[in-house]
């Protein structure tokens, strides 16, 4: 499902498959989740996308094949991609450890094509290896709602009595 | 946990105490203690001064969102008493690694609504109008 311009309805489209590049790695998608920031992708509301892209950031498929120098992901492996999809590793951000504020960062679904289609290619060094106690559709949320739930809540540090405005996706993995 | 959601939605209201909420109510009320910490995950820069108006002194309000409308102006005594507003911006790889380990101990449960690929826009849409109970994922 394709993106062509801001405001308009995704489109079904047949696209050649993505070819891993070197570090990347070449994903049967299985299942991907649905995010609000897809509508803001969608809307136009984020500066910048890639058009045309294939939305979606809470991707659960195999490895189907691996690029050059990818050696902790192999063919076969059950896995997990998320919104951050790559990062520049040189920036003062990603020095400190605080990769999430890259200031080169690339977005799955947003400035890399994502998970709304069969196939998707991804950045070895920012795809998870998924717990089997999940299946496909139960696994994707944790990949956006749950991660960004997970951050937000440690933000919130050791609150007892915690008020959650928006009681969606992110906020009943939190509950 | 303290649910507020969108005014007069009852089912959303439902659904948090069926999670645990000891108290749901439409974001329009004032939760019945004062918060520790708000979490903001929905994208309405109003409720930036409501959740300051919850939250006791020295608590924190987090924008959980990517995006969020304006935040109207508010009167500085809201903020006062060390009141902290911060954002999320994105992840790293150890808080996935932290999260998907943690996911299991606790363990975290998620429930979905499944669309095919091709219904990729009806299940948009249903996202977009609040339709959604827990998360929508497309499934191939």
């Amino acid at each position: 499902m394709v993106l062509d311009r801001a405001g308009d309805p995704l489109t079904l489209r047949n696209m050649a498959d993505p070819e891993p590049g070197p570090g990347e790695v070449l994903i049967r998608v299985h299942a991907c989740g649905v995010c609000r920031t897809d509508l803001r992708v969608l809307d136009g509301e984020l500066s910048g996308p890639k058009l045309p892209i294939v939305p979606g950031h809470e991707i659960v498929g195999t490895v189907a094949a691996t690029g050059a120098g990818v050696e902790t992901l192999r063919t076969g492996m059950r896995v997990g991609v998320p919104w951050l999809g790559h990062t520049c590793g040189v920036c003062e951000y990603c020095r400190a450890g605080q990769e999430n504020l890259c200031d080169a960062p690339g977005f799955t679904g947003y400035t890399i094509d994502g998970g709304y289609a069969e196939y998707t290619k991804a950045d070895a060094h920012y795809v998870f290896a998924l717990p089997d106690a999940y299946d496909d559709a139960h696994a994707a949320p944790l990949l956006c709602a749950g991660l960004i739930g997970h951050r937000a809540l440690r933000m919130a540090g050791e609150a007892r009595r915690l008020g959650i405005y928006g009681f969606g996706a992110a906020a009943h993995i939190v509950a | 946990m303290f649910a507020l959601t969108r005014p007069g939605d009852a089912d959303g209201q439902a659904f948090a105490r069926q999670l645990g909420a000891v108290w749901a109510g439409g974001s329009d009320k004032t939760p019945p203690e004062p918060l520790d910490a708000a979490l903001l995950f929905a994208p309405v820069g109003a409720l930036v001064p409501a959740a300051l108006c919850a939250v006791r002194k020295g608590g924190t309000v987090v924008c959980a969102g990517i995006h969020m409308s304006d935040i109207p102006a508010f009167p500085h005594a809201i903020l006062w008493g060390e009141r902290t507003i911060r954002s999320v911006a994105n992840l790293t790889r150890a808080d996935g690694e932290e999260f998907l380990t943690l996911a299991l101990r606790v363990p975290v449960a998620t429930e979905v609504e499944t669309f095919p690929l091709a219904d990729a826009n009806a299940a948009l849409t249903r996202l977009r109008e609040g339709r959604i109970t827990g998360a929508a994922v497309l499934l191939l």
